[in-house]
């Protein structure tokens, strides 16, 4: 059996009861005032209905309270684990879980005619230059894109990071997610959340 | 999801969470890469679908 840990959360915001992957209860492991819920799972499933059963798991979370979700396969072998984890990472989860109260994320691309011709360009060099003319173009874009994001809808951006795929993720007060979609869809830009903050955990430096 | 006009790029969004974001349990083991190949496989289709729409 292993511990799969979807979040870590206020421990006076954590659900009590809820069921995880594989039926298998939820349960919390406290550490003071940040608390871990975690269930047991038969192993870590890579089928895309099991990541979509956790996502769902992990948008009940958000709706409970401030959480900061776990990556999916996140496991230990024993709730010890996790306990320790809790202690050795109390100061930046807590100031984490701070920062993502009351708040959601979105994703935000640029629209696909900001997006045309990349490649056409690049298959006119080498390999080498290529790249590094993708790349650079690829930044450009994205700076573009945040540019735009601040134009359009900077007033309600709490923090913003880069995400996959040339996009931008921000992290927006709960109340201001409406507007802000629609300040950016009026800008053309495509938008997707709320989510809950997977790109705003600390870690990577966001 | 409030926003997505696009359900695609709506579910790679997802995934990139919840493959490439969140918690991570320090020392602990993830999803290994191959892992994660395997479940983009069902989603690759989407993923040129997406780049055919970016290319338009």
């Amino acid at each position: 059996m292993t511990v799969l840990l979807y979040g870590v959360m206020e421990t006076k915001r954590a659900p009590w009861g809820g069921t995880g992957l594989d039926v298998h209860p939820l349960r919390l492991v406290i550490r003071d005032c940040i608390a871990a819920v975690v269930s047991d799972v038969d192993g870590v499933s890579r089928q895309q209905a099991s990541l979509r059963a956790y996502a769902s798991i992990v948008d009940g979370l958000m709706d409970a309270g401030a959480v900061l979700p776990a990556r999916y396969g996140s496991t230990a072998t024993t709730d010890t684990e996790i306990y320790d984890m809790l202690g050795r990472r109390h100061t930046e989860l807590q100031a984490n879980l701070k920062r993502v109260r009351d708040t959601v994320e979105f994703a935000v691309h640029a629209s696909p005619e900001v997006e045309s011709g990349t490649r056409a360009d690049v298959e006119e060099h080498g390999p080498g230059t290529a790249y590094l003319l993708m790349r650079l173009e690829q930044e450009q874009r994205v700076g573009d894109l945040a540019w735009d994001v601040e134009a359009a809808a900077g007033e309600f951006v709490r923090a913003a990071t880069r995400a996959p795929r040339h996009a931008l993720a921000y992290l927006v007060a709960r109340v201001d997610g409406e507007r802000f979609v629609a300040a950016l869809q009026d800008a053309g830009l495509i938008v997707t959340g709320p989510w809950p903050p997977y790109n705003f955990v600390g870690q990577d430096g966001t | 999801v409030l926003a997505s006009p696009d359900h695609d790029v709506a579910l790679i969004d997802l995934l990139d969470r919840l493959l490439t974001g969140g918690v991570v349990i320090q020392g602990d083991v993830t999803l290994a890469a191959a892992d994660i190949d395997l479940v983009w496989i069902d989603v690759r289709i989407l993923i040129a679908a997406v780049d055919t729409l970016a290319k338009r």
